[in-house]
């Protein structure tokens, strides 16, 4: 059998996937002659429909401006690159004093015509593909083994709003949005200083995504940036089209019930982040920054905590902890209260719950199994669905768990309290969802089968996993554990402002933490 | 799994408070002969002060040498190393069985008495096989919140039976019989296995060692003083007639409309079991490895939770055995020869210039 | 084979070897659990005879719901030779296992009581599931009678006997009653106890329970019954009247109620030269005027006829409880051996053997402060 095993696994290493080598053509300097150029341009980019090249002469020079359809912003071409490029033309037709040389025209373009702030030079295929990918605008000189990018994006993206996953009664309403550059913007308007620092990468071997490591230089600590910008720059990846590509890769037990990454939508949120000493990492295409590293106490945590007044802020945090309690262990409590603890219950709720049970053919941990499952589905389809539908998932869902059925006698009504309370209190804590969903039903299976005896082995191993995680060197239950009492003023309640101000956290200064601020 | 694995004092010796209260709560009915009545507190005094000697000449060797027990023994000559590695595995083995059949006979006495013993031997020595593989630190985490959740829930009962306090439950004790006190003392001394714990764990300690010993010392004798009393003051001699008084005291308080607080109860005890079979785990891990280097490590951890398993169904099935273990035990020689026998026998060995060093975890 | 496929496939093993655990653990639905609401046992025939009274649901209409207005239980009886053999019986006819964990009453019959009542109380006292907190009580006549009565109060009629039990309880009319104190007092050098004494009264549609006094055990056998007054001064001596009330003539013409608002009691032993043991028994009680009926007195005057009254009322109940229970009967459940144990502890050792004749030959000091606090909200005479 083990022999078995061991031929199996060596099957699998060798079928392990190999992510293809970039191009070895878009690594290739670019060639003095413009038309060599267009030629390899052209073959490289297979005639794609998107791609547009013009080209003209400014005196005896002759010009290429290559840009992506729909990409640019036509005005801004029109002020920086249309007008002074055509006015050059004209210069030189009309016989003007003007440059004869590729280098004299590259100095006046740059020096006298181009007003862009945003110019880059380069010198290879690939950096090429990518400016024009990006919404850059390109140029290319007869005579110049170089090229200009001129920045004039103009792509059409869904434009700043609420962020619809970490929705705040005060604070900021806006959320990061898909392009990258207007994310750094908004981060940098609210922290105005030299010492937030953004460093740019890019990811993916096909797609180079581009992201970026934001941080305060005076608050990160070095060991733990090194190791983020290690991680980020040896992962091979094809593409990477959302920041949950690169979770597992910045952690150090990617199947881990509880992650070490967080995620925010809200450039505030992150600022406070960075602030503590944490790394965030912007990807382009999605409004989901990552920010490592995360505790766990930080999924309790919310921006309206801190500009509530804080005897308010503490009952909310202590009723999200509560929750999170219901939510994963109220349904199997209740199925291993009933199986095999009935004497805990009150009389008056026994009795409920006995006459519930004389009705209905399943035992109580099927029952239980079978409701969540019918929720998880509707909750799923309920996301899924175009939103003129969605409306029918609601009664759909009201009627069959709520009534049909209850009075058809299949599950009990308790039960349907029971998931209830669940459901509701799943959303209290929504960046927990994913572990809830799946503890919920591993504890209906333990409770169902062994009792309280087996959800008490199975809480402890959650929480011994859960302590066991060091996220970038930070236990993650600190600073509950190990404990440090000054941060504490911020976990099951929260202290007044005039006390949260009066000593800056770092995250790498935490009790039991292995990274320090070198 | 970390290597060179370090944690705080603080943390030690909260584990080790909650094995010691573990120990206390659960202890086997019949095995042993503690004091009754307000003996019991003077007993508890006394067998204090008996750890407090008994560790005292351990502790200024290895003040001396630097680090534990087996890294003295290493220090010394291999053959010391083995022999002291496979003194304190065997006895951390026995400790881990007798953990998982106290557990047991609990569980099956109390909670479920219909069910059979293997499930709970089973799940709960794979159970702490699994936070001994976590490692150190995460069970160390893991043992502050629940030693607050220990305390919450001892205040919510004695809460809850401040109502039947009664002055006259607690009688001054009988110090006629001073060698009956004395004896019961020396039994639960020589049943305190944290005292080897101690000696096995110093070099994975941050912090002053002696304060956290002495903090534990004086936290135990308090936090157990104060159940006795609160069980002499109020239930008094219907504690004689339950197998496990504290956890009947528990059924028995109701706070707040809670219907009865056993469940939480034991859902504490469970936790508090696990923390102290994942130690002995994790020493026997050790020992086993000074003794089989580091080339079947993968295999070590397993193979000791097989061992516990196995030793702890052997034990709940055939109580007779586990009686004379348990009698061997209550002699209070094996601890002896580990705590006070063996640190002196090393330290009178003439000190190797190139000892080998235990394997590093 | 690296770490990471070692681990997936160790953890795959274990997940394996766990699975045929799932069926070991015998989860019983509630369905199949006959809920036990109170339990009578009598002795007939050289046989225990036990009477069940258990939840069984009668519907609205509604299918999750039982209408409480109805009765909701079922009765079943079986005998044995032990209690065991009893319950077995019990849940072999019924075709469900019975579940004592929500059971709180448990009533011994009068003959089970001259009998023994140990054996009754320690087969509650080793189950699991049973509550510490449960009534234990002794019927005027049959256990069964009081069991299978069909009181229509509450959701089913074993409610109608917990809330009697427990509005005794807190009104201080009962002493002790349930488990944990009988086995208490069983357990001590006394080995005696007192349960609340229950009996059915009413017409035979409409019971109602009722609790008048207590019977009297010593060594496991039902002695002597109390009364409800001697159960007042058992209540009294022993500390336990809080919440309760009085009522006692102030002249001739002027009735008053007193109500208890605390009271605290403390037992003392002397032992003078002559070797003569003393009790000193020491009773403070604090109370408020409630009523007076009658010709009205000035407030100074109606305040120190109470408090006269009410010490001298408490002096005869506690004198009479005395009297039934250490100098009748010898049975000490007033806590006498804990207060020789503590505070004469020589004296007690070298008695220990005589604590029944210690009790015969035992004399007793009543010292009792009665204080009036509140008057209530009666204007008084010089208002009028």
């Amino acid at each position: 059998m083990f022999q078995f095993f061991k031929r199996e696994v060596w099957r699998e290493r060798q079928q392990e996937y190999q992510s293809p080598a970039p191009s070895p053509a878009e690594g290739e300097r670019l060639l003095p002659s413009l038309s060599d150029n267009m030629i390899a341009i052209r073959r490289l980019f297979d005639n794609s429909a998107d791609f547009i090249d013009r080209r003209m002469m400014a005196g005896n020079t002759e010009i290429a401006l290559l840009v992506c359809e729909g990409m640019v912003n036509l005005q801004a071409f029109a002020e920086l690159m249309a007008q002074p490029l055509s006015d050059l033309a004209a210069a030189g037709q009309a016989g003007e004093k003007t440059a004869k040389s590729a280098e004299e025209i590259l100095g006046q373009l740059r020096a006298h015509l181009m007003m862009g702030f945003d110019q880059k030079e380069f010198y290879t295929y690939g950096e090429l593909f990518a400016f024009i990918m990006s919404g850059f605008s390109v140029l290319l000189i007869d005579g110049l083994a170089l090229g200009i990018a001129i920045g004039m994006q103009g792509f059409s993206f869904r434009s700043i709003s609420e962020p619809s996953s970490e929705v705040n009664v005060r604070g900021s309403r806006e959320g990061f949005v898909e392009p990258l550059r207007i994310n750094l913007t908004m981060v940098r308007r609210r922290i105005k200083s030299p010492l937030l620092k953004f460093e740019m990468m890019n990811v993916g071997v096909r797609s180079k995504t581009d992201i970026c490591l934001v941080y305060m230089t005076d608050s990160v600590s070095g060991k733990m940036l090194d190791k983020v910008r290690s991680r980020l720059q040896s992962l091979k990846l094809d593409i990477v089209l959302e920041s949950g590509y690169l979770e597992p890769f910045l952690e150090d037990r990617p199947l881990s019930l509880f992650s070490g990454v967080g995620t925010t939508e809200r450039p505030d949120t992150l600022c406070a982040k960075i602030c503590e000493g944490r790394i965030a990492v912007l990807v382009d295409g999605t409004p989901f920054a990552l920010i490592v590293p995360y505790l766990f106490n930080e999924h309790f945590q919310s921006l309206d905590d801190y500009t509530h007044r804080p005897y308010y802020a503490t009952f909310i945090r202590l009723l999200k902890y509560t929750a999170f309690l219901f939510t994963i262990l109220l349904p199997g409590a209740y199925v291993a209260l009933a199986s095999f603890h009935p004497e805990l219950f009150p009389n008056a709720l026994l009795f409920n719950i006995a006459t519930s049970e004389e009705s209905t053919p399943f035992p109580l941990m099927f029952e239980a199994l079978l409701i969540h499952f019918i929720y998880e589905l509707m909750r799923e389809a309920g996301l899924r669905l175009p939103r003129p539908i969605g409306h029918a998932v609601s009664i759909v869902g009201a009627l069959v768990i709520g009534d049909a059925a209850v009075t058809a006698g299949l599950i009990g009504a308790p039960m349907v309290m029971v998931v209830a309370v669940t459901a509701i209190s799943s959303f209290v804590v929504p960046s927990l969802y994913q572990s809830i969903t799946v503890l919920r039903f591993a504890f209906i299976l333990i409770g169902g089968t062994l009792g309280l005896f087996g959800m008490t082995l199975g809480l402890t191993m959650v929480l011994c996993n859960l302590c066991a995680k060091h996220p970038m060197g930070v236990p993650q239950t600190a600073p509950a554990s190990p404990f440090s009492l000054y941060p504490m003023r911020d976990i099951f309640t929260r202290a007044s402002w005039r006390r949260l101000g009066q000593r800056q956290l770092r995250i790498q200064e935490l009790p039991g933490s292995e990274t320090d601020k070198s | 799994m970390k290597t060179s694995a370090q944690i705080t004092v603080t943390q030690f010796f909260i584990m080790l408070l909650l094995c010691r209260t573990y120990s206390f709560f659960t202890a086997v009915p019949g095995f042993t002969e503690p004091a009754a009545g307000s003996q019991a507190l003077i007993s508890l005094l006394l067998c204090a002060l008996l750890s407090l000697a008994a560790m005292l000449p351990a502790w200024l060797v290895l003040r001396r040498s630097g680090g534990g027990v087996l890294q003295l023994a290493y220090s010394r000559s291999q053959a010391a190393g083995w022999a002291a590695s496979t003194l304190f595995g065997l006895a951390a083995l026995f400790g881990a069985a007798e953990c998982a059949v106290q557990y047991d006979f609990f569980i099956t006495g109390a909670i479920y008495p219909d069910e059979r013993n293997i499930i709970f031997i089973l799940l709960f020595t794979l159970c702490a096989l699994y936070m001994a593989y976590m490692g150190l630190e995460a069970v160390a985490r893991l043992s502050a919140p629940l030693l607050v959740l220990l305390l919450a829930s001892l205040f919510c009962i004695i809460l809850s039976l401040s109502q039947d306090f009664d002055p006259l439950g607690m009688a001054p004790p009988d110090l006629s019989d001073f060698s009956g006190l004395l004896r019961s003392s020396y039994t639960s001394f020589a049943g305190t296995g944290e005292l080897m714990l101690i000696l096995l764990f110093l070099p994975r300690l941050k912090g002053n060692a002696v304060h956290g010993f002495l903090g534990w010392l004086i936290g135990v004798t308090a936090l157990l003083a104060l159940v006795i009393a609160t069980a002499l003051y109020t239930i008094q001699d219907y504690a004689a007639t339950q197998a496990y008084p504290f956890y009947a005291i528990a059924k028995t308080a109701l706070l707040f409309g809670f219907q009865r607080m056993d469940a939480l109860h034991m859902v504490i005890w469970t936790m508090i079991g696990l923390i102290k079979l994942s130690l002995y785990l994790y020493i026997c891990r050790q020992c086993l490895q000074n003794l089989c280097g580091p080339r079947v490590q993968r295999w070590l951890l397993p193979g000791a939770g097989a061992a516990v398993i196995l030793l702890g169904l052997i034990f709940s099935f055939y109580l007779q055995l586990f009686r004379s273990a348990c009698r061997i035990i209550f002699s209070g020689i094996p601890l002896l020869l580990l705590i006070l026998a063996v640190p002196l026998l090393l330290w009178l060995l003439p000190r190797k210039k190139e000892g080998s060093a235990p394997v590093e975890q | 084979m690296n770490n990471s496929h070692f681990r997936r496939i160790g953890l795959s093993l274990c997940l394996l070897l766990l699975l045929p655990l799932t069926g070991c653990m015998h989860a019983i639905r509630l369905k199949d659990r006959a809920i036990v609401q109170a339990v009578g046992i009598d002795w007939k025939d050289e046989r225990y005879q036990l009477t069940f009274q258990y939840f069984v649901p009668e519907g609205s209409g509604g299918q999750t719901a039982f209408d409480a207005s109805k009765l909701n239980n079922n009765i079943i009886r079986s005998s044995g030779s032990t209690i065991t053999e009893a319950v077995s019986q019990a849940g072999r006819d019924q075709g469900r296992q019975l579940f004592f964990g929500s059971n709180r009453i448990v009533v011994l019959g009068r003959e089970m009581a001259k009998r023994d009542i140990e054996t009754p109380v320690w087969y509650f006292n080793t189950q699991q599931q049973v509550s510490p907190g449960i009534y234990l009580m002794v019927a005027q006549k049959s256990a069964e009678e009081i069991v299978s009565a069909q009181i229509a109060r509450g959701i089913v009629p074993a409610s109608a006997i917990e809330q009697a039990a427990e509005r005794g309880r807190s009104s201080r009319f009962l002493h002790g009653g349930r488990l944990i104190d009988i086995v208490m007092q069983l357990q001590g050098d006394a080995a005696a106890a007192d349960l609340p004494l229950i009996s059915l009264s009413g017409e035979e549609e409409q019971p109602q329970i009722v609790i008048s006094g207590s019977a009297l055990c010593r060594e496991g056998k039902l002695i002597d019954t109390l009364s409800e007054e001697e159960v007042l001064g058992v209540l009294w001596i022993t500390g336990w009247m809080e919440q309760g009330s009085m009522s006692f003539p102030l002249t001739e013409d002027t009735l008053c109620a007193l109500k208890i608002l605390g009271s605290n009691a403390s037992l003392r032993p002397f032992i003078d030269k002559n070797g003569q043991l003393t009790m000193e028994i020491k009773i403070s009680v604090h109370s408020a005027i409630q009523e007076t009926v009658g010709a009205s007195l000035p407030i100074s005057e109606a305040l120190r006829l109470a408090s006269q009254e009410q010490e001298k009322e408490i002096r005869r109940l506690a004198m009479r409880a005395i009297e039934k229970t250490v100098t009748q009967n010898e049975a000490d459940i007033l806590g006498l051996y804990k207060a020789l144990r503590k505070y004469e502890p020589e004296y007690y050792r070298a008695h220990r053997q005589q604590l029944p004749q210690l009790l015969q030959n035992m004399h007793f000091d009543l010292k009792i402060t009665c204080n009036i606090g509140r008057m209530g909200l009666e204007a008084g005479e010089e208002k009028r």
